[in-house]
């Protein structure tokens, strides 16, 4: 460990070594603070009362951020002002070939121009624009300015995924990838790949901090990550959000003129969004519980099946998963193989894998695959669309699974209701208004 | 609203006609009944009398004679409320190692009501003690936190010596080899005294025996043990 892997950060002396301890001994601020009857802790913000965090032998600790570790009263943090001493590039480090298409490229123009600027801002791109791509040329222009970035994400696999990516489209930059699962070792970096999480570790550190799939849990609504994002960014620095699917709050925000937003409502492959059907089948659970699907649904399934085409299942909560996944055994050919996955599945990423392999031809899911994956040809279904589990913009991202690769642009999206909801209805008008604009932009 | 401690989702708790009339205080519970399932009670299973380890028939286990070879008379004969399982492993690595002290009040209940029935029959309550070292840092007894207002008798300290490994990262072997950490520490003699030592896991035994070889030398009566795992 180095001094400059303190820089930018905010660490407890656990993390550190005993000579950098020695060495940043006047750095050093309390953990915890006591306010009345509550304590705040400094590393994520969060106030807890006293009866809740205090130990028998007289400290205070921090339930909320524990799982990075404990921080308690007998703690101290360290941090380091950021300095960006990093070897200036020589030449450009974008080594990615592809080209991005017009739209892409002035939507990419505007985000480029704002990261300049103090503040935040929001991305608005349809599911499938290529969101990723559009960041490399303000990426680039970063990198060669000698600036600090971070791209975050609420979720382990969009990092995970996002990591391989950018390692390929740059070269010298070497980025960091941080996550509770991850073996590598934290190095001082220009570019930072991390969960939301990690964020709580770090103080000022970025000038531009980009954090993909915005809406997406934890980070939606949870008061401890949105501070803990803007303390990351330093007070000149520039947040950008990333979604295909803003919150409330955040369009609220636009249209109070306190956000500014670009926006690009048309695929990389500029065709529209595919829009579900939705079929209303009240008796799709009476039947499941006789071991069987309405005749509609199986007949689609069957047509699924014969055409090797890969498709996802969704189901509104766990218990469903198994029931589901052998009724489709008993109507699907034995060839049509499937499973079932949820967030806690030891295999889940080998499973996932294996439907890209064709290996699989189904997946049996919760809302755990709404974002992040993608699978060329893909159709969806969606049982029980009316549950709540599914919020509009689940349903939103469950219909942009389809339809993602150039060579197959259009899928069937199929949601199976037992009522008329809101949900669906707002996810149908959302998709249906987001085409009128794409039309828009194509033809004038 | 009440929230699962584990999981963070929302607990839905019924009054019903039937709690109305039975007088009884209410009592919240504090897992959802996903998170309560994965834990494994051991109070309708069969047990092994000296360890209370699960297992067919009610002889004692390969451990336990294995004990009354090296010279054991008298087993411990210890009563576990759960068997040591994932969720048992993961919730001491979090309540335990973590430090997350609020989770005590996963077992607080359970755990209590077992030591309370043994103290209404004159049972004198010893925890296994936390060295100072560990203490500063976790900053509890993990023992003493699954106690809800109970009188403990703290009779036992570890020797005074440097460098003392933690059971937990040993093996099986090593944990056996282990030599006699504790002195007395009580102001008088125990006589005749019955005593119930109170633990988070029974793992080995080694310790538990180590602490009541002590306490039997100081005139204890007969010796037994109470835990949370098994």
């Amino acid at each position: 460990m180095e001094i400059n892997d303190v820089a930018g950060r905010l660490l407890l002396e656990t993390e550190l070594t005993p000579e950098l301890r020695q060495q940043l001994a006047k750095q050093a601020q309390p953990a915890i603070i006591s306010q009345g009857k509550f304590i705040v802790c400094q590393r994520c913000l969060t106030r807890t009362p006293k009866l809740a965090a205090s130990l028998p032998n007289g400290q205070y600790y921090c339930p909320a951020c524990l799982l990075l570790g404990r921080v308690s009263s007998a703690n101290q943090l360290y941090h380091l002002s950021e300095k960006n001493l990093f070897s200036p590039l020589q030449q450009s480090p974008l080594v990615w070939q592809g080209k991005l298409s017009a739209f892409q490229a002035e939507c990419s123009a505007q985000l480029s121009s704002a990261s300049e600027k103090t503040g935040r801002y929001l991305l608005w791109a349809v599911t499938g624009a290529g969101k990723t791509e559009m960041l490399f040329p303000t990426l680039e222009k970063a990198f060669l300015a000698g600036k600090r970035v971070c791209l975050a994400s609420p979720r382990v696999d969009v990092c995970n995924e996002l990591y391989p990516r950018l390692c390929a489209a740059f070269t010298g930059i070497e980025p960091t990838l941080l996550h509770g699962h991850t073996k590598q070792v934290y190095h001082y970096s220009q570019l930072t790949i991390c969960t939301t999480h990690q964020l709580l570790r770090f103080q000022h550190a970025f000038d531009l901090l980009i954090i993909d799939e915005v809406d997406a849990f934890p980070f939606r609504g949870n008061q401890m990550l949105g501070q803990a994002a803007t303390r990351a960014v330093k007070p000149a620095g520039c947040l950008v959000y990333l979604t295909a699917t803003p919150t409330p709050e955040l369009l609220a925000l636009v249209k109070r003129g306190q956000l500014s937003v670009s926006y690009l409502p048309l695929r990389f492959h500029q065709h529209l969004l595919p829009v579900p059907v939705v079929w209303l089948l009240p008796n799709w659970q009476r039947d499941l519980a006789a071991s069987k699907l309405p005749l509609r649904i199986t007949r689609v399934l069957q047509k699924w099946g014969k055409s090797q085409q890969p498709f996802l299942v969704f189901v509104p909560s766990l218990r469903l998963l198994l029931p589901v996944l052998e009724v489709l055994q008993q109507l699907l050919p034995p060839a049509v193989r499937g499973e079932s996955v949820y967030s806690a599945d030891a295999q889940r990423i080998e499973k996932v894998q294996a439907l890209r392999d064709h290996r699989l031809n189904y997946l049996v899911t919760t809302t755990i695959l709404e974002r992040g994956v993608t699978f060329p040809a893909l159709n969806v279904l969606v049982l029980g669309a009316d549950h709540q589990t599914f919020s509009t913009a689940a349903l939103v991202q469950i219909a942009g699974r389809v339809g993602r690769s150039a060579e197959h642009p259009t899928g069937d999206v199929l949601f199976i209701c037992s009522d008329h909801v809101k949900n669906v209805r707002a996810a149908l008008q959302q998709i249906q208004g987001l085409n009128r604009k794409g039309e828009k932009l194509l033809h004038g | 609203m009440a929230k699962c401690l584990m999981c963070g989702t929302e607990l839905v708790s019924r009054l019903s006609l039937a709690w109305l009339l039975s007088l009884q205080p209410l009592i919240l519970p504090v897992l959802c009944p996903q998170c309560q399932r994965q834990f494994s009670p051991l109070a309708q299973q069969t047990t092994c009398p000296g360890c209370g380890r699960v297992q067919p028939t009610t002889k004692l286990c390969q451990d336990c004679q294995r004990w009354q070879k090296m010279g054991e008379t008298e087993l411990l004969a210890n009563q576990a409320l759960y068997g040591y399982n994932t969720a048992m492993k993961d919730y001491v690595q979090r309540y335990k190692f973590t430090g997350d002290y609020q989770w005590r009040l996963i077992f607080q209940r359970e755990f209590t009501a077992a030591v309370q029935q043994f103290v209404v029959q004159e049972w004198l309550v010893v925890p296994i003690p936390v060295d100072e070292q560990t203490f500063e840092v976790r900053g509890f007894n993990q023992v003493l936190g699954l106690l809800d207002r109970v009188s403990t008798a703290n009779l036992l300290q570890f020797k005074q010596q440097s460098g003392r490994i933690k059971q937990s990262t040993k093996t099986r072997k090593d944990r056996m080899e282990t030599m006699q950490p504790f002195v007395y520490c009580g102001q008088q003699k125990l006589s005749g005294q019955k005593i119930l030592l109170i633990d988070d896991i029974y793992t080995t035994g080694r310790t538990l025996y180590h602490a009541k070889h002590v306490l039997a030398k100081q005139g204890a009566s007969q010796v037994r043990s109470l835990t949370l795992a098994r």
